[in-house]
């Protein structure tokens, strides 16, 4: 028996036999772990509700709710709670599918033991390895900076999804570094040595991203000229990045949904299927619950891929980090040009502290290289931060809204110089009366309210 | 699946783990109980039961230790699949046999 001086971790054991509930029981707990058991999927369910274990092991194959129904509810709760599946007779789409909803192990029954408390304990090591509590998380794209206790804990979340294979939404706003993430979260994984690939779905036509994502034969289409591999399986074995899944049309959807269940794609004009094992980790910065409820994006593809949300915390939320990631930039830029390190200034700092940041890291980014290039000396004044934070036009309105605020202004000068004479408006804009009207109402002006009253 | 040696009920003796020994009359009252209801499937002709009980027995008895009735769960299974009702019956008397014939050691 092993003498534990530490807390017991706590496992949860779901299994519809009693006997193997019994023995997994009895073996883990002379190895001095502390265990609940449940009979059935939803006596799983109830016991998490009133307690959190560190591990769940559950069997596959369940009377009312099977092992990976099971498991997929627990990870809607809790996306990180190590799990591992027990089976006598798990198919291979079985096991895809169960190590894509993020299950730490698979034991084939019947087991020794040893396999058990192995398995056990791997789990739990892997829990039990401490992410760095502060400092950088190194990519190829470049270090993760972070001090703050939200980027603490969303990093230990990185760290632990990485050991699984689960499919991943994450989301940020604009310039939060959603794809660094993704790239951590491959990187940290077993699949580091395999390809990252990463596609932005908002910037291709539907037939051009359909083409890139599940390849085309020879002829399949005008202009397909060639075979071409598609991303998912020239992805194999490795990551495959969706960034802004929710400008993804709603067909390519359903063929995206289908390859997340089947773990096979067909390319397009091709009769065959080939078999893939790629993780998904996908991105957006829009609200994809609304997308849903507006039907615009599929609910059943939704819930497929954020089996692990990760939500990105904007700069504001951490002003922690600000300073850290301008000091990381300062010397990045040193580097990059090969020039002395630039300081900041210490009222510079507290500028950049107190700063909204509504464009996140990719703004400090810009703030900082522009101070770095501008600044004449070797430290960065106060006033050079302030005209940089001010030039930033990150928060740029869309073409609409813009369209709109111009009219706007051109109409109301427009009433302005004539003094609200709608027949020389008219003319003027080259509009006809009555399109003059409408355009007027639609932005609610009157026309009365531009006539000066005789005194 | 390998076709199973003729059972010999004159030789079961299987070791257990002591600290397992509190577990055994409930483990072998079970499968005393399976015996009868796989009988009762057997009769009604519920293949697929019989499938499923077989299934649970090989998948915990090699776990207790009892690596022989594992074999013959997996034949049972095997046969159930099949709708090979000979076979079953077959199997099912060496697990009677079994269950009344086997000694535990202690170790």
């Amino acid at each position: 028996m092993n003498q534990q001086t530490t807390p017991a971790h706590h496992i949860l054991l779901v299994d519809d036999d009693p006997d193997h509930l019994a023995l997994c029981k009895r073996w883990l707990e002379l190895e001095g772990y502390a265990v609940d058991t449940a009979g059935s999927g939803p006596e799983g369910l109830a016991c998490l509700a009133r307690t959190r274990p560190d591990l769940v092991v559950s069997d596959l194959i369940m009377g009312d709710m099977n092992g990976l129904k099971l498991l997929s509810e627990i990870h809607r709760q809790d996306p990180v709670l190590p799990t591992m599946i027990m089976s006598g007779k798990a198919g291979l789409p079985d096991a895809l599918q169960a190590a894509h909803l993020g299950v730490s192990g698979f034991l084939e029954k019947p087991f020794a033991k040893q396999s058990l408390l192995d398995a056990v304990a791997g789990a739990l090591d892997d829990l039990s390895t401490p992410p760095p509590l502060t400092g950088e998380l190194i990519t190829d794209a470049g270090p993760l900076v972070y001090r703050s206790a939200l980027m603490q804990e969303l990093v230990g979340r990185v760290h632990r999804v990485a050991l699984t294979d689960s499919t991943v939404m994450i989301n940020g706003e604009t310039g939060t570094g959603k794809e660094l993430f993704a790239r951590a979260i491959h990187e940290v994984g077993e699949r580091r040595n395999r390809p990252f690939i990463s596609i932005n779905c908002s910037a291709l036509p539907e037939q051009l991203l359909e083409s890139e994502l599940f390849g085309h034969e020879k002829g399949a289409f005008t202009g397909a000229t060639a075979r071409h591999i598609g991303l998912f399986q020239a992805a194999d074995g490795g990551t495959l990045f969706l960034d802004e899944i929710g400008d993804m049309p709603l067909p390519l959807q359903a063929k995206v949904l289908r390859v997340l269940q089947d773990f096979a794609v067909r390319p397009v004009g091709g009769l065959q299927t080939v078999d893939i094992d790629v993780r998904v980790i996908s991105a957006t910065h829009q609200p994809l619950q609304e997308l849903v409820a507006n039907k615009q994006f599929r609910e059943d593809l939704y819930y497929r891929l954020n089996v692990v949300p990760l939500v990105i915390p904007p700069l504001r939320d951490r002003p922690d980090d600000i300073l850290m990631l301008a000091e990381h930039l300062l010397t990045v830029f040193a580097d990059k040009a090969g020039n002395v390190r630039k300081h900041l200034a210490p009222d510079a700092r507290s500028v950049l502290q107190q700063a909204r940041f509504p464009g996140n890291v990719r703004q400090l980014r810009n703030v900082i290289e522009r101070c770095v290039v501008l600044s004449n000396g070797p430290v960065i004044p106060r006033s050079l931060v302030i005209e940089a934070l001010e030039d930033q036009t990150l928060d740029l309105p869309s073409l609409d809204e813009a369209r709109d605020a111009f009219e706007r202004r051109y109409l109301a000068g427009l009433l302005r110089a004539t003094n609200g004479n709608i027949s020389a408006a008219a003319k003027t804009a080259r509009r006809n009366r009555t399109e003059f009207y409408n355009l007027l109402a639609r932005h609610h002006l009157e026309p009365g309210d531009f006539r000066q009253r005789d005194e | 699946m390998q076709p199973l040696e003729p059972f010999d009920s004159q030789t079961p003796v299987v070791e257990i783990e002591t600290e397992l020994a509190d577990l055994l009359p409930q483990y072998l009252s079970n499968r005393w109980a399976d015996l009868v209801a796989a009988r009762e499937l057997l009769h009604t002709g519920d293949f697929t039961g019989l499938a499923r009980i077989a299934h649970k027995i090989r998948g915990t008895a090699a776990s207790y230790g009892f690596r022989q009735l594992g074999d013959i769960a997996g034949a049972i299974e095997t046969a159930a699949e099949a709708g090979d009702s000979e076979r079953i019956e077959d199997r099912l008397a060496d697990y009677d046999a079994f269950l009344r014939s086997v000694r535990i050691e202690y170790v």
